[in-house]
């Protein structure tokens, strides 16, 4: 069975963008205009996923999102030509379970909708699969006992100094490590020339891992201090 | 109505009113003061306005002494030392003890001595020939006396008796004196006589005039030789004294004629007759209208003396009764008066407004001179009648005089004349005096603030103007100079003070009076430099709340400090530093509000863009060149992207509304990650870069996304714009507490001088076509001063320096 997503947009331009990268990559599409509609939409047919944006005629985004969550939990991406932080925590705060601000990287604006979905719908498994050995946060799964990492449910290709790296991360999550101590633990060595090895392992993971390498969700570099795997 | 007989009405109303206030009062405390003086008030207005100088008790005392004196010279004997007794009144021949007497006016007597009616010639009456009652055992008068007459007689009183001498002198001194005739008898011999003829009338005195007398009580009836012009008869006969007066006998045993009115006669209850007069008969009979008679010299240095206490207790009689006639005229004129007045007020009243408008243009002071005249009159009448009232205390003895209110301007009466000239001046005076405190009291009345037309305010404002003219720092100086004039000032009193203290009460006042003047200017300048001072603190700290950049207070000084002036301009700084300042935050909002809106508009067709650059990239089958168009596009709307971006940023920046979220951090370390962060980019160009950073930490207080984003941006510039080859030298130290890192690059063109590089969308090259916004040294500065640290570029020929400093923590 194909998901069904729900695109809203005053502008059809980029509703229409939207759902033909959406089919593209094999999911059912419906579209929506404003909110009232989506709500009309939402009450006939089932959807397993919806991207909103918040500026729209009758009814806007953020009190539709309201409404929505009165009665479904499917999961809603928003879509917003506002990128403060602000706005975003607002998005969030309302019942969003992703935010993206406009002018959006179409590569990123997927793989969300990908992660979501799968969050959604294979839920079950991947509680089922979850061990003592495993550590989850947000998208990403590392079990202790595989050294493996899991991303949206894939397991990343890393080598084997990478590896080191994230257990260290994911062990410790939300702790900040400067350089010197990862290379430390990492390399067993003295550090020397720490910073830019480091960083450079850094910089491969989250290729690896974040959906935009350029704004990381979850390998952060704390400037000035170190670097750390937000908790989420 | 006819104007001129309004004015006639309101000056008759005015004049009127006036006129019969001051006369009333004047009477009236003229009345209060007679009443004050005499026991039995009524009494004394009976007496003089229905009797004549007979009924007084000055006539009584004067008619005793003579009887006494005659009855004393009918027994008189050559060489009697102890027998008799004898009354010497030395003032009765005007002997003059200090010049005090307060009735005699002697002006008055000089005027109208010419009036006298007497014939006698001036008797040569030196003193060597005045009696010499001093021989024998004299005693001066006894308490007895005293309590009678008081100290003003000089009484000898002479034991037993009187020589036949001083009898002889006695009798030689009454002869010439018409105004009374006596006849004195001794066992029917007549002793001394000024008129042989007197006495009880027969055949052979039928020639003279003679007067049938009623016999009073017991119905005798004498026939007594009487010349004409005299009505009042004394006759002792030897037992006792009667008295007839215009032909009726008086009942000595009753009315004033008593020992309670100082009527001592022989042959009544409290002078029994003594034995020694058995023999004596004395005659006596005393003028109607008395004159002025004797004209004596009596000290032998040419003064002349009058003894004519007859004709001035006649006189003093008249005018009292003048004086009470008058009173009583014009009481009821002053009533008259009055009533007109009160019918005219209406009048009246405009007139007052009138006359208080032609008062008001007069100086204050002016009108305060008269005012202080009278008030001290006032003052010294005041004095001069308690002075007054102790004098008569020590002396009441006689009973008309002029009455207590005349007696406070006793200085000055003799120019008054007498009786109802006296009174009419006195009102005169009264009127002045009443009509000057009145067109005060009308002054302060009508005109608001009557004060403030004064000499003093007009000089005051003079001087305030003048001194408004001044530049502070004279003004100062001009007060200095006050203070140092009035030490000066005050030396010269003190030296004056001391000198005039000697002299009495009047330097002391002076010096009181001086010291309070110099006292009260010094308090106002002190004042005066007091609120200056005030002043000066509240500029300096108005200078001080614009300086912090307080621009809201507005504190204000006095008016005349000469500071308003300097107050209102830092004032006018300030307001329009604050309106500056308001219209940049105005304008800054304004351009946030701005850009936030066309970045948004901005980014929703840029969203389509992005996404159908996307969408045509995935297609497939399209020929090299198309793929290529599609690349240029994808790579022109991620520099869009950014560009948005940025613009908003740097403006959010610009204004302060950035956020940030600041933390303690290892600056070497960013710059460290910062490098690392970008190695594939350095690596990518022909640039290398060399770091030179302190192995410790170097920690600072700032936002670690905002400052990677400055040392990326200056990293990025850099790289773009150094010459190829060459070094981007990244240096970090601490100094004097200050961590300051500079980045410095060689360009690779010639820098143009006087460029301002943080300017947004100034670049180095100008051609505006490789990637990046324009923003970078921009947004570079902008965050590193959101996050308080100081940014500064600087060019060295083609050294490109940026230097970033944060306080160290």
């Amino acid at each position: 069975m194909k998901e069904r997503v729900l695109v809203v947009d005053d502008d059809r331009e980029i509703v229409k963008a939207i759902a033909l990268m959406l089919e593209k990559e094999g999911y059912e599409t419906l579209k929506a205009y404003d909110g009232m509609q989506a709500l009309e939409v939402i009450a006939e047919k089932q959807v397993q996923l919806i991207v909103i944006d918040v500026m729209m005629p009758k009814l806007d985004g953020l009190s539709a999102v309201m409404k929505i969550r009165e009665k479904k939990n499917i999961p809603i991406i928003v879509l917003s030509a506002k990128s403060e932080d602000t706005d975003k925590v607002l998005g969030l705060s309302m019942g969003a379970d992703d935010y993206v601000a406009k002018p959006y990287n179409p590569a990123e604006l997927m793989a969300r909708v990908k992660s979501q979905i799968r969050r959604y719908t294979s839920l079950g498994d991947i509680n089922a699969s979850l061990s003592g050995a495993d550590i989850t946060n947000g998208r990403l799964r590392y079990n202790r006992e595989e050294r493996v990492l899991y991303a949206d449910g894939e397991a990343v290709k890393l080598t084997a100094t990478e590896t080191r790296i994230v257990e260290l991360l994911m062990c410790n999550l939300g702790r900040i490590f400067p350089a010197e101590e990862i290379y430390r633990r990492v390399w067993n060595e003295e550090a020397y020339a720490a910073e830019n090895t480091v960083m450079v392992h850094i910089r491969r993971i989250r290729e690896k891992i974040e959906w935009n390498p350029k704004e990381p969700e979850y390998l952060k570099v704390v400037w000035g201090i170190g670097y750390k795997i937000e908790k989420k | 109505m006819d104007i001129k007989l309004k004015k006639s009405k309101m000056a008759a109303g005015v004049v009127s009113w006036f006129a019969g206030i001051v006369i009333l009062s004047v009477n009236i405390l003229g009345m209060l003061a007679e009443m004050g003086c005499y026991g039995n008030y009524p009494e004394h207005v009976k007496e003089v306005m229905f009797g004549d100088y007979q009924d007084t008790e000055e006539f009584r005392d004067y008619v005793l002494i003579h009887m006494s004196n005659f009855l004393s010279m009918s027994v008189a004997e050559d060489s009697t030392e102890d027998q008799g007794t004898a009354y010497w009144d030395m003032e009765d021949w005007g002997v003059q003890e200090d010049g005090a007497e307060p009735w005699e006016d002697w002006e008055q007597e000089m005027g109208i001595a010419e009036e006298a009616t007497g014939t006698m010639p001036e008797a040569d009456y030196s003193t060597d020939n005045y009696p010499s009652v001093s021989s024998g055992r004299t005693y001066y008068y006894s308490d007895y006396f005293t309590d009678i007459y008081g100290d003003r007689y000089d009484v000898v009183y002479r034991d037993w008796g009187m020589s036949k001498e001083a009898a002889e002198e006695i009798h030689d001194r009454l002869r010439y004196d018409t105004n009374i005739l006596y006849r004195v008898e001794n066992k029917g011999q007549v002793l001394y006589s000024n008129y042989e003829h007197l006495g009880e009338a027969n055949e052979d005195t039928q020639d003279y005039y003679s007067a049938d007398i009623d016999s009073g009580v017991d119905g005798e009836a004498f026939r007594f030789v009487v010349p004409e012009g005299y009505n009042y008869i004394l006759y002792y006969d030897g037992e006792k004294m009667r008295v007839w007066k215009n032909g009726s006998e008086i009942r000595l045993d009753q009315a004033e004629y008593r020992m309670e009115n100082d009527w001592y006669i022989p042959g009544y209850g409290n002078t029994p007759a003594d034995d020694f007069y058995r023999d004596s008969r004395v005659y006596m009979v005393v003028a109607h209208t008395p004159g002025i008679i004797v004209k004596r010299n009596f000290d032998g240095n040419g003064n002349t003396y009058y003894s004519n206490q007859l004709y001035n207790i006649r006189m003093r009689y008249a005018d009292v009764r003048a004086y009470y006639r008058s009173w009583l005229w014009s009481t009821f004129f002053a009533l008259a008066l009055i009533a007109a007045g009160v019918r005219l007020r209406v009048y009246r009243k405009e007139a007052y407004r009138i006359i208080a408008g032609v008062t008001g243009r007069i100086w204050f002071e002016i009108k305060l001179i008269p005012v202080a005249g009278v008030l001290l009159l006032g003052l010294k009448g005041m004095v001069s009648f308690l002075q007054f009232l102790g004098w008569r205390e020590a002396d009441s003895f006689y009973e008309i005089y002029y009455g207590t209110f005349q007696e406070v301007f006793y200085g000055i009466r003799g120019l008054l004349g007498s009786g109802s000239v006296r009174l009419v001046l006195l009102m005169a005076m009264a009127a002045g005096c009443a009509g000057v405190l009145w067109l005060f009291f009308n002054d302060i009345r009508y005109n608001r603030r009557a004060w403030e037309k004064s000499v003093a305010r007009e000089a005051a404002g003079l001087f305030r103007t003048s001194m408004f003219k001044l530049s502070l720092s004279k003004r100062i100086v001009w007060y200095s100079l006050g203070v140092f004039l009035q030490g000066i000032m005050y030396v010269f009193i003190f030296a004056m003070a001391f000198m005039e203290i000697r002299g009495g009460t009047e330097g002391w006042l002076l010096f009181v009076i001086l010291s309070a003047g110099i006292l009260f200017i010094q308090f106002l300048g002190v004042r005066a430099i007091r609120r200056m001072a005030a002043d000066m603190d509240s500029l300096a700290g108005q200078i001080a709340a614009v300086h912090r950049g307080d621009l809201q207070e507005s504190p204000r000084v006095s008016e005349g400090s000469g500071l308003a002036e300097a107050m209102e301009e830092l004032n006018d700084i300030r307001d329009g530093m604050d309106r500056a300042v308001r219209e940049q935050m105005k304008s800054e909002r304004m351009k946030v509000e701005l850009i936030a809106n066309v970045s948004h508009d901005i980014k929703t067709p840029l969203t389509s863009i992005i996404s159908y650059v996307e969408l045509l990239k995935q297609e497939d089958g399209m020929p090299e060149h198309v793929k290529e168009y599609v690349s240029i596009l994808e790579s022109k709307s991620q520099r869009l992207k950014a560009m948005v971006r940025d613009v908003f940023e740097v403006s959010k920046a610009a204004s302060g509304e950035l956020p940030v979220h600041m933390e303690n951090l290892d600056l070497g370390k960013l710059i460290r990650q910062t490098v690392a962060d970008m190695q594939e980019e350095i690596e990518r160009s022909q640039v290398g870069v060399r770091c030179d950073m302190p192995e410790g930490a170097v920690m600072i207080h700032a936002d670690g996304d905002r400052l990677y984003r400055v040392f990326q941006n200056l990293i990025q510039n850099a790289l773009k714009y150094s010459l190829e080859g060459s070094r981007i030298y990244i240096h970090l130290q601490v100094k004097e507490g200050e961590a300051v890192a500079d980045v410095k690059n060689t360009f690779k063109e010639e820098l143009p001088p006087d460029m301002d590089f943080t300017e947004r969308f100034i670049r180095g090259d100008k051609s505006r076509t490789d990637g990046g916004s324009g923003l970078g040294l921009s947004i570079a500065q902008s965050f590193t001063e959101a996050c308080g640290g100081s940014f500064r570029v600087e060019t060295i020929a083609d050294l490109f320096v940026v230097t970033v400093a944060f306080q160290c923590q």
